[in-house]
């Protein structure tokens, strides 16, 4: 620790316009991402990390808006980059692996026109240069008989491979930052550990920064040094990954965790998280997200400010009962 | 690849054959006697004697499974009997009129590509804005125009009152304008909204959110990325309606006094010509079909997908 | 906010076309309330005249009221595009229903039928069918009607197809349901919204298929009146009165973007309500 960030997100908040109502996805989301960590955020599906994601590369779709907070990248703010300074950022600088390998290529085209056009758009190289430094990379991350892959088209891929071929484009241009969203949520038990194994691979050899978004608590535990749990929007908690594990404070982390284990273990509170449908985050007050489930609320709860409060060193909840 | 090709062409031979039976019995449909028919289309006056002699001369007293075999056998030769208004062979007539009906078509085909292209484009990229809503107007216009109104505006207004294109008939290139474009005006509008619809999607793609994460210029994302994928579709379409537009020339080219296959078609149907409508039947269905063919093939190239598929 | 405003744009071209149609079928209906001459009668006298309080439109070369023959056209045209609509229908939906339920050889033989007859480009065969059958506006429909029934049978098929595998079919059947009761109680419900989106979709194709044909002399004949046979008598005259050619056009082109719009707005609606 101590090093300077290379990514500060701060304060940053996200509306989402819908056919029913304006809702505030990303709310008050604070953190930051060093060279050579792995910054991990969890939680279930909409509570606001692929937005919080697209932000950081500025591509929000339409109907979603930045309306406060600011994200500093070496120390310049990239919501004020202009669109052709932040094209030239993503990629080289903050690059990307898509949650789907299968679905992220143009089936129309081949690996090899994709690899190409992504190092010629940044660097001054000839195809021939390109072709080669492909190879090259591709040969890194394990890939067989790289100069034929680079004809083939994504269809003719597993979904590993393609996963890995998107690393390896990442790897490329050496990014300082990559963006991992939900990486191995597509694939195999076993190209999952292998994904796992090149990201880790990929931040020692080249210092990257990454955000790695999940779900699955296993892929956090294994290489997350840090990690946030997003519950409606907001940051509950926030600690380092042996903290966080070991001394859950926020009701939710717990049934998270809970949930993992609960299947070999005794009866849990989970029940309730499952049987109360999640929170309807249209139009909603400044409660806490988690109110409806929560096993601790009582009447405090709901006056409750929803302040993120360090309750030890760099151990942060969002919740009036941690303990 | 070459096993898909010849699957195809294995399954139009079944086609091929029903082409040639229903063109057959379509004939045999006829009220009356083609016997008498051809006598008053030569003007000779229908008496017993030349009927029962004209039977026996055109093969109408035997079985209709013989004719049948006879007329197909006669086909494959390309030997489709003789008009009964001009007198001349129906193959040659056809050859004849084949030729200027083939370039009106593509001339055409030019220009729905030249206009529709663009505009799909454009309407796509500037989804709901100005220029996205005239385009649906002009698409929805140009779907419900009939074709010989149409055709008369143009005459009328470029030709009659402006004097810039000739009226009627076909030799200079300035000939082919009017006609080509009264052929492909209710094409545009389709495909201009067919593009556009394709293009829509495809923008939604997840390949084109990566493309956009790989930091690529968005010219390059719409020009490489989108539009290819997007004008397969596109092309297809097209090429079936190459085979439309062979028929669509029926009204162009009455409207236009265009000698093409349209026009000895709707000359043929006013004048009893029986042989001819046969031959030309047969003629554009077989055309049909084979472009259909083609075009599936064409697809299979461009389309790695579909080619990977014929490989395995 | 977009969404609702395009909502009430639909609901707007619906009102429009549904408007121009309600008026389009009075004119079908009642011609001779609303026509103010005979639109037949035949004055050389008065031939090729421009507008005037008698002949609002004017008059064509036989110094027939325009007017008068566009509002008796109308009913040519609409009826006889119902009607081609209507008894297609009555082959195609049967024989769609019967080939996709049955299923097996019988749906087998149906396809390669469908194959063969659409290997011909449709306007080609219909008129190949008129010059077989002569002109006439009889002829004229039945040989619509035996060239489109195929491509709606077909389209029916795969509607019956799609909604056949579903669970309440399959329950109906467990159930010991008559396949009868079947078709009529599901699966001609399940179906019949779109096929009403079908024919609302096409009817204005029809419209112009059958201008065409009369424009081309083989529908309706002489003294009749139709918009496509109106224009084809003004050709001769059309270079000093282009209004006896841009009136009859003028009406096809309304009725058939009315019933475009309308299919659109049809299909939309009820695209929504499937949501």
């Amino acid at each position: 620790m101590g090093q300077q960030p290379i990514l500060t997100v701060n304060n940053l908040n996200i509306d989402v316009s819908t056919p029913y109502g304006v809702t505030r996805t990303v709310r008050d989301v604070s953190f930051k991402i060093e060279a050579g960590k792995v910054f991990g955020l969890v939680g279930e599906s909409g509570s606001g990390k692929t937005m919080t994601c697209m932000s950081l590369l500025n591509l929000l779709p339409d109907e979603a808006k930045v309306v406060k907070g600011s994200i500093q990248f070496r120390n310049k703010d990239i919501l004020n980059y202009s669109e052709e300074d932040m094209r030239k950022v993503r990629g080289s600088e903050i690059a990307t692996i898509m949650q789907n390998p299968m679905t992220a290529f143009n089936p129309v085209r081949t690996i090899g026109r994709h690899f190409i056009e992504t190092l010629r758009t940044h660097l001054p190289i000839t195809k021939h240069q390109a072709r080669e430094m492909a190879v090259a990379y591709l040969e890194k991350m394990d890939l067989p008989y790289p100069k034929n892959l680079l004809k083939q088209y994504p269809f003719q891929l597993s979904g590993g491979m393609l996963q890995r071929v998107m690393i390896a484009i990442t790897m490329s241009l050496n990014p300082s930052i990559l963006i991992a969203d939900e990486p191995t949520t597509a694939l195999d038990a076993t190209n999952q550990l292998q994904i796992l194994k090149q990201l880790n691979w990929l931040r020692k050899e080249y210092d990257t920064g990454i955000l790695l978004v999940s779900h699955d608590l296993g892929v956090i535990a294994q290489l997350a040094d840090e990690v946030a749990v997003m519950y409606g929007g907001y940051i509950v908690e926030k600690a380092p990954v042996f903290k966080l594990f070991n001394r859950p404070m926020h009701p939710y982390t717990r049934v998270l965790l809970e949930s993992r284990i609960g299947l070999t273990r005794r009866k849990t509170k989970i029940v309730k998280h499952i049987s109360v449908p999640p929170p309807n985050l249209i139009n909603r007050e400044n409660t806490c997200p988690f109110l409806e489930r929560c096993e601790d609320a009582d009447h405090t709860c709901s006056s409750y400010n929803l302040e993120l409060k360090e309750y030890e060193k760099d151990h942060l909840v969002r919740c009036l009962k941690s303990r | 690849m070459g096993w898909f090709i010849v699957k195809r062409l294995t399954s139009l031979i079944p086609i091929l054959f029903g082409i040639s039976l229903i063109t057959f019995i379509l004939l045999h449909l006829t009220p009356g006697d083609p016997a008498i028919a051809y006598l008053r289309a030569s003007h000779i006056p229908p008496t017993d004697e030349a009927v029962a002699a004209l039977r026996v001369e055109l093969g109408l007293d035997k079985p209709l499974y013989a004719q049948y075999v006879e007329w197909l056998g006669k086909a494959v030769q390309l030997d489709l009997g003789m008009s009964y208004l001009s007198k001349k062979s129906v193959w040659d007539e056809i050859m004849l009129h084949f030729f200027p009906t083939v370039q009106l078509t593509f001339a055409s085909c030019i220009l729905i590509v030249v206009i529709s292209l663009p505009i799909g484009m454009i309407s796509a990229i500037f989804k709901g804005k100005l220029v996205d809503q005239l385009s649906r107007i002009i698409a929805f216009v140009s779907v419900s125009m009939p074709a010989f109104w149409f055709g008369f505006l143009l005459i009328y207004f470029l030709s009659v009152k402006l004097d810039l294109f000739p009226v009627l008939g076909r030799g200079t290139f300035a000939h082919l304008v009017l006609p080509s474009l009264t052929l492909s005006f209710a094409y545009i509008g389709t495909y201009t909204r067919l593009l556009r619809a394709s293009m829509l999607e495809n923008l939604n793609e997840p390949f084109v959110m990566y493309a956009r994460a790989r930091g690529l210029r968005g010219r390059l994302i719409v020009s490489r990325h989108v539009l290819k994928k997007s004008l397969l579709p596109v092309l297809t379409g097209l090429g079936m309606s190459f085979g439309n537009m062979l028929s669509g020339v029926v009204i162009v080219e009455t409207v236009f006094a265009w000698p093409g296959m349209g026009q000895l078609f709707v000359t043929s149907i006013l004048n009893r010509d029986y042989p001819m409508i046969q031959g030309c039947l047969l003629f554009m269905g077989v055309i049909f079909v084979v472009c259909n063919l083609l075009v599936d093939i064409a697809y299979s190239f461009l389309d790695p997908r579909i080619r990977w598929e014929g490989e395995k | 906010m977009k969404n609702v405003k395009r909502k009430l744009l639909s609901h707007k071209l619906m009102m429009i076309s549904s408007m121009i149609i309600f008026i389009m079928t009075l004119l079908a209906l009642f011609p001779p309330f609303l026509a103010p001459n005979d639109p037949n009668l035949i004055d050389i006298t008065h031939k090729l005249q421009g507008s005037s309080s008698k002949f609002p439109l004017g008059t064509d070369h036989l110094g027939r009221c325009i007017l008068s023959r566009l509002i008796y056209g109308t009913r040519t045209s609409l009826g006889t595009a119902f009607l081609v609509m209507g008894l297609t229908m009555m082959i195609s939906i049967p024989l769609g229903i019967y080939a996709g339920f049955r299923g097996g050889w019988v749906d087998y033989l149906f396809m390669r039928m469908c194959d063969i007859l659409m290997a011909f480009p449709s306007l080609l065969l219909s008129l190949a069918l008129i010059g077989i059958l002569g002109p006439g506006l009889g002829n004229l429909i039945l040989a619509m009607v035996l060239v489109h029934w195929v491509f709606y049978a077909r389209v029916i098929r795969g509607m019956v197809l799609s909604v056949k595998e579903q669970n309440f079919i399959l329950a109906a059947k467990v159930c010991g349901t008559p396949r009868l009761v079947i078709v009529i109680k599901h699966i001609l419900p399940a179906i019949i919204s779109q096929v009403v989106v079908l024919v609302f979709m096409d009817i204005g194709g029809v419209v112009l298929a059958i201008s065409s044909f009369s424009f081309l002399g083989f529908g309706i004949q002489p003294p009749g009146a139709e918009w496509g046979m109106m224009i084809n008598d003004s050709k001769p005259f059309f270079r000093n009165a282009p209004s006896l050619m841009l009136y009859p056009g003028m009406m096809i082109l309304i009725v058939v973007v009315a019933f475009n719009l309308f299919g659109e707005a049809l299909r939309d609606a009820l695209d929504l309500r499937r949501e």
